[in-house]
């Protein structure tokens, strides 16, 4: 049978960010990140048609997907959105940061017979559980309709790091009408906030999912906190400050460990900070000033939709009026949408960033570097970028997951801070973290403020430590370190490596959440929770640091109690049952 | 007569021991030994508590030594800042292993987590097993002369990432493969890797030595051929070559003062090197 | 809870209380005369054979922000060797040194007895971040100054000489973002950053993009300040801080506001950095004598004097230039700048005080000759810029400098030896009192602040915020480590009436108020015309909307509005 040897990168895709919203459940998210994106000789020569599935294997696992023709030209390269599906076949080691290598494994991708299996199938074939997915159907909230019709104005997005605050919504009654200045997947959030929504808390016993009383669901998930050693307090960055304040007060209470999703996005953002500093500016700094924009394995145009409009390549700024004043500059793995509107592109080959970096670093210091190409790079291309970067009046790079994720990683991140750093000789140079969830770049800040550390923090003798190699839901889910764990706002089961994500199905788990999503089938305890910037307010961080007001537009569903409030019951009752 | 600590059960969670040194041994009873604190998660316990404790501890540090007949991955911190005497564990260890040890010995059969013997200060570490990321490593955030400022570190299966990150002084070696940055930032002292390394060695390094036998993907672009040497030599011992000498990290400091061996006949993808150092 | 404290040695200089024997009551959460505490259901706390003294108040102190926040994220090594573990239902934890989270910031103050903290310097963008911060900070009662000295709005229409518009301008700022007063930094060196330029920027240099110089920014906002009615005067970090020669450039800015009005006018802040003599840092001479002269001669000027202590520091000023310069100068190669977009910028690096370097030893001296050579204890307050001359946890080290000759002569045997030459230090005799420290630390901050009718003092009806030191004032005063170990551990402090240290432990987690300032000097109309300008450009300039940029005062945990100019 025909095989092929390629890269694998796996990242975020629009349609995953917007069926993620319409809930993981559903077969038609699925059918949408169950998939492979292969270059059209690749199918070629794996003489498969786009649509049917192939097998894909790794050093870790193997796992079958669909493949599909991939939008822009990467031979070489198989792309597949973030998914249990493709968890399967990721690598668990972090190099000591924390970060499962999700960009660059080594894939051997071939042809098959085998279909793509269902969630229900997935999860009893590669962590041997039996769930009932009828038990976890999300429903539509009911009621509220008609009455009053109001337009709320200034709300602020509650999906990407851009946090857009000029986003209108009408309200009629209690229900959302109408979008309008969001993108596609800030609008399916607001418009499908009441679909698929889980409105009752579930506790298992003897095996199958209860409906039972908040009280009792609370109760629950109290006791297992409370009789865990050791439990891992993970998700909060699709939350507040305020519920990020209460889940960091639990933690200290219970003398686990409190993780963000920071330790599987820019967690080693966040450690390269601690190596070399920070150059960095809000985004309407970048937006009046910067004549040159470098986006680096990040993809605006799949991930954060509207950050070109906004605060980048396209937006009118002050000094820069738009896109003609500006050089756009992309470096990626493959042609992603953006590289298709730059001024000039660079494909780095996978893996290999760091190199990258270091060879424009030597020519922007006007070094002599030895090697004819660096990364795939011609050396004499390296020097045309140096210079590009040199001789801009503001220069700003927008780096992502594609650098964080790729093997390096924070040794990476440093490398292109020091970059950075290395420009402000010449000229003005920023640089600014594509932070994805929406209150990541808070859920950091929070942590840092009451810890001293931005994630991954233990609490095992009752004052806060960090060590990304340790205290990070990667490191201790696939070392099996904890024996209880608390899941808020976050889905690790549908993006942990199948190492880490096996063992959490093997300890009892707590899930807040307003939906029922993959991780839920495999918890003990589910208690639904309102969506904060829609049905509940707080604050949140944009991914340069500004802090955001956001905006309770609806009510909650009947009986649905916010991150908040389902904290501070739970912190009460762990309190009570530890006999502090 | 040794100290054998035998874990009573499998452990469900970390667990904090730093008490398992020499050090807080040497000159206590067993009992003694057997009350000293631990952190089983988030709950203190008493070292007897998790692990049976036989033996008969010694009166000095130089004397005390201690066995662990079991496997305590989830055991973190023993032997640290331990000043003399031996550990053996007959299993598997988990992180800071040996960190800020100052001498004696520590022998593990089995693997070990990260942060083995990280910025140690003397002492010999030597592992059966793998070990994983930060071998030798300077903890984060610090910079300048803070990581391993001597001793030896061999490990007979392969390493992870960062050997020997930010190292001042002393030796690692690895006779297996190793992770990607190995010798990151260092500042002196000497890696030998027998095996393959992953890449990026050297990176941002400015003294010290690395030899590499197996296969190293590409040089960084901060180093620069200076020499082809037919040996290079790590702790008395000569290992045959030759060696691709370069120098750098020209990024960390100007005068280039790590040096890089790269084992010539397993990496031919290097030879264009050779015609730079014909030119000159 | 009625607290009765009796038998102490009561400093309270707004009072004119010197050491006397008083008793002082406490009901709820004010000093009432103790006459009126029944002492059978009170607390009564025996503090004979100690100090009382009002809570300390410090007026200048990095504590909370973006910055701060960052210089916490940039040292993760200044969190390891230093925290605190909680206990259920008495306190909670944290880390840090020169960097605290947010419960130590809190507990090691009211461990020192301080009860009032500023954060003084927050860019308005990013506020709200300042105020989450402020919020979570235990004990203290609190309030940030916002940076003004860059914002386009001030630039714009001190520029076009539009002063009363500049003055509705931030009079609806401090409103809109729950400030409390004007902080300028190397006044306008943030708007030249943007274009990497800046460093060494003086008083007369302009800054083309608003054909405006520093001078006329300080100037501007000083008179707005007037206009308004604000409770402090402008807060000022001079030009050219940092660099040799530039204690002209702060004499220079102190003369330029001669004759502004009655009363101080201006606080030269971390004076100690910007009273450098020579041409260059190997000739680092103090410039103290010259500052210290102006200061006794006008008395429009107040000072804090940012010593400089041994040891390790974080640097964070949003003095951008400077800090990239700085990362030029230090070993520890780590550096964050940051760029807030309309208004400010920023830098962060570690930095380490050396006790053998030249220039580490003259800083030392520089601040302390301020500290003693300015005459009027009510215009001069001991501060290190927290964290940038050094933690303020060793605030206790510096009171025992002032109050003994004893303890800096030997400093001088442990620090470069050219210091002592270089410096009039050595000459100076003076050792301050107990009531004197009792002004410079409580009472005249609080009167600088304009916060004097109920903090710094222990009069009827002040805040019940006290501070207790078991140190005899006849026997202890001059003995440099019993001063230390008193002021490290308060024997008790007391908050709002409530006791949160006891025998230098803490006792209790309370949460204080964040004040801010809202000014009615000016008519209705202006500022409705003026907030229409603001809200017109708003959109151009900034990537945020304008009624997101408010912060309500729900978002505050106590806020405690201070109305003026009314």
């Amino acid at each position: 049978m025909k095989s092929l040897k390629l890269t694998l990168v796996t990242g975020r895709t629009v349609e995953q960010g917007v069926e993620g919203e319409h809930g993981k459940l559903r077969d038609e998210y699925a059918e949408k990140v169950a998939v492979i994106e292969l270059d059209s000789e690749d199918l070629g020569r794996l003489g498969v048609s786009a649509g049917s599935p192939v097998l894909v294997k790794t050093a870790h696992g193997e796992v079958v997907l669909k493949a599909i023709a991939a939008k822009g030209r990467h031979p070489g390269i198989a792309f597949a959105p973030y998914s249990p599906w493709v968890n399967v076949v990721i690598d668990s080691e972090t190099d000591g940061s924390g970060m499962p290598t999700y960009k660059g494994i080594e894939a051997e991708i071939c042809p098959t017979e085998e279909r793509v299996v269902s969630l229900e199938e997935l999860i009893r074939k590669h962590y041997g559980l039996e769930v009932d997915l009828s038990k976890l159907a999300g429903q539509e909230v009911s009621g509220g309709e008609g009455g009053e019709e109001q337009l709320i104005k200034d709300v602020v997005c509650p999906f990407c790091g851009c946090l857009c605050d000029d986003v209108e919504v009408l309200v009629k009654g209690g229900v959302i009408v109408e979008v309008r200045k969001a993108c596609a997947i800030g609008s399916a959030k607001f418009l499908d906030h009441r679909k698929e929504r889980a409105l009752h808390p579930l506790v298992r016993k003897d095996g199958e999912f209860v409906k039972v009383s908040l009280e009792e669901a609370i109760e629950e998930a109290a006791k297992i906190l409370a009789n865990s050693k050791y439990p891992l307090l993970y998700g909060w960055s699709s939350t507040s400050i305020e519920a990020n304040e209460l889940g960091i007060e639990l933690a200290e209470l219970l003398g686990g460990v409190i993780d963000n999703t920071t330790s599987v996005c820019h967690g080693p953002t966040v450690l390269g900070v601690q190596g070399v500093g920070t150059v960095r500016a809000t985004l309407g700094q970048i937006r009046n000033r910067a004549d040159l924009i470098i986006y680096w394995g990040s993809n605006p145009l799949n991930a954060h939709l509207r950050h070109l409009m906004r605060y980048s390549a396209l937006a009118r700024g002050v000094f820069i009026k738009g896109r003609k004043d500006r050089k756009v500059v992309v470096v990626d793995v493959r042609e992603t949408p953006a590289a298709k509107m730059a001024d000039l592109f660079i494909r780095v080959k996978p893996g290999q960033d760091y190199e990258l970096i270091s060879a424009l670093r030597m020519a922007v210091r006007e070094l002599d570097i030895e090697a004819k190409e660096v990364a795939g790079v011609p050396v004499e291309k390296i020097y045309e970028l140096a210079e590009i970067m040199r001789t801009a009046k503001f220069g700003a790079v927008f780096f992502g997951v594609g650098v964080t994720m790729s093997p390096g990683k924070d040794e990476t991140i440093e490398n292109i801070i020091r970059l950075v750093q290395d420009l402000n000789e010449w000229t003005k140079f920023v640089l600014c973290p594509m932070r994805g969830h929406f209150n990541v770049t808070g859920a950091c800040n929070v942590s840092l403020w009451m810890t001293g550390y931005a994630f991954g923090v233990d609490y095992m003798r009752k004052f806060p430590r960090h060590d990304p190699a340790i205290w990070t839901v990667t490191e201790l889910l696939s070392n099996g370190d904890v024996d209880a764990a608390l899941i808020v706002a976050s889905d690790p089961l549908a993006h942990l490596p199948k190492e880490a994500a096996e063992n959490l199905a093997k300890i009892p788990v707590v899930v807040v959440d307003p939906k029922f999503n993959v991780t839920a089938t495999i918890a003990q305890v589910f208690i639904p929770s309102s969506f904060v910037g829609i049905e509940k307010e707080g604050s949140a961080y944009r991914m340069d640091g500004v802090s955001l007001r956001m905006k309770k537009v609806v009510d909650p569903p009947e009986g649905v109690l916010s991150d908040e409030e389902i904290l501070s019951l739970l912190l009460e009752k762990v309190r009570e049952l530890r006999g502090a | 007569m040794p100290v054998v600590l035998k874990p009573k059960e499998s452990f469900k969670v970390l667990v904090d021991a730093k008490c398992i040194a020499p050090d807080e041994f040497a000159g206590k009873s067993l009992d003694e030994i057997g009350s000293l604190e631990v952190y089983e998660g988030g709950f203190i316990r008493k070292l007897g508590d998790l692990f049976e404790i036989q033996g008969s501890p010694a009166s000095s540090v130089e004397e005390t030594q201690i066995v662990i007949e079991g496997d305590v991955w989830k055991v973190c911190r023993i032997g640290e800042k331990m000043s003399g005497g031996s550990i053996i564990i007959n299993g598997s260890a988990g992180h800071y292993l040996g960190r800020w040890m100052r001498g004696g010995t520590i022998e593990v059969k089995g693997n070990v987590r990260s942060w083995l013997g990280a910025e140690m200060e003397g002492g010999t570490i030597e592992v059966f097993g793998n070990a994983g990321s930060f071998v030798g490593g300077r903890l984060r955030g610090k910079v300048g002369k803070k990581g391993m400022k001597n001793g030896y570190i061999i490990i007979h299966g392969s390493a992870g990432a960062r050997v020997g990150h930010g190292m001042v002084k002393g030796t690692i070696i690895i006779d297996g493969d190793s992770g990607p940055f190995p010798g990151s930032e260092m500042m002196g002292g000497k890696i030998l890797i027998r095996g393959n390394c992953e890449g990026k060695a050297g990176a941002h390094m400015s003294g010290g030595s690395i030899v590499i036998c197996g296969k190293l993907p590409s040089v960084l672009p901060g180093f620069y051929i200076d020499d082809v040497v037919p040996k290079a030599k790590v702790k008395k011992e000569k290992i045959e070559g030759p060696f691709y000498l370069f120098v750098g990290d020209a990024l960390a400091s100007l005068g280039c003062g790590g040096r890089l061996y790269i084992h010539k006949p397993s990496n031919p993808h290097l030879k264009f090197y050779e015609e730079l150092l014909e030119v000159e | 809870m009625e607290i009765l404290i009796k038998g102490g040695y009561v400093f309270d200089p707004i009072n004119g209380v010197k050491g006397e024997k008083l008793d002082i009551g406490v009901k709820d959460g004010k000093i009432v005369e103790a006459s009126k505490i029944d002492e059978r259901s009170a607390k009564v706390i025996d503090a004979s054979g100690k100090v009382v003294m009002p809570g300390g108040v410090d007026l200048h102190s990095h504590i909370a922000g973006a910055k701060v926040n960052v210089g916490r994220l940039l040292r993760p090594e200044d969190h390891y060797i230093s925290f605190i573990k909680a206990i259920t239902g008495v306190k909670r934890s944290g880390t840090g040194k020169t960097t605290p989270t947010v419960a130590p910031i809190g507990y090691k103050y009211a461990r020192m007895g301080w009860t009032t903290v500023i954060e003084p310097a927050s860019p308005p963008l990013k506020t709200r971040h300042t105020h989450e911060e402020l919020n979570d900070i235990p004990i203290l009662d609190k309030a940030c100054f916002p940076l003004v000295d860059s914002n386009w709005f001030v630039l714009d229409y001190l520029s076009k000489g539009e002063v009363e518009k500049c003055a509705a301008f931030i009079a609806w700022l401090l409103d809109a973002i729950k400030g409390y007063a004007l902080k300028l930094v190397d006044p306008g060196v943030a708007e030249l950053w943007s274009l990497g330029k800046g460093y060494g920027l003086d008083l007369d240099d302009e800054i083309p993009s608003f054909g405006i110089t520093p001078r006329e920014i300080i100037t501007g906002l000083c008179k707005v300040n007037r206009m308004l009615k604000l409770p402090h005067s402008i807060h000022v970090h001079c030009n050219r801080l940092g660099i040799p020669g530039n204690y002209t450039t702060t004499l220079e800015t102190m003369k330029a506001l001669e004759g502004m009005g009655d009363g101080i006018v201006i606080h030269v802040t971390h004076a100690q950095f910007n009273s450098y003599k020579g041409d260059n840092w190997p000739a680092l001479r103090s410039g103290a004598p010259e500052i210290a002269d102006y200061v006794n001669s006008h008395d429009h000027v107040s000072v804090d004097i940012g010593q400089i202590m041994f040891g390790g520091a974080t640097t964070m000023t949003a003095d951008a230039p400077f800090e990239f310069a700085l990362f030029h100068m230090t070993p520890i190669k780590k550096w964050a700048g940051s760029e807030v977009e309309v208004e400010s910028a920023s830098g962060i690096v570690p930095f380490k005080y050396k006790k053998r370097s030249v220039v580490n030893a003259v800083q030392w001296c520089i601040g302390l000759e301020l500290a003693l050579l300015i005459k009027d204890p009510w215009r001069v307050i001991p501060t290190t810029d927290h964290p940038n001359g050094g933690p303020f946890t060793r605030y206790p080290r510096l009171i025992s400098w002032l109050m003994s000759k004893k303890a800096r002569e030997e400093v001088f045997e442990k620090i470069n030896k050219t210091a002592k030459r270089r410096s009039v230090l050595p000459d100076i005799d003076r050792e301050y009192s107990l009531y004197e420290i009792a002004i410079v630390t409580r009472a005249a901050p609080a009167k600088l602040l304009g916060l004097e009718e109920r903090k710094g003092h222990l009069g009827e009806g002040a805040d019940a915020d006290i501070a207790i030191y078991d140190l005899d004032p006849a026997e202890g005063a001059k003995d440099p480590e019993k001063i230390v170990k008193a002021f490290k551990y308060a024997y008790c402090t007391i908050k709002d009436g409530e006791i949160v240290v006891m025998n230098g432990k803490i006792a209790k987690t309370t949460y204080g108020r964040t004040f801010y300032v809202k000014s009615k000097a000016l008519g209705e109309d202006l500022m409705k015309e003026v907030e229409e300008e603001v809200k017109q450009r708003f959109k151009e300039w900034y990537t945020i909307q304008f009624s997101n940029y408010i912060i309500d005062e729900s978002e505050i945990r106590y806020p405690e509005p201070i109305v003026v100019g009314g």
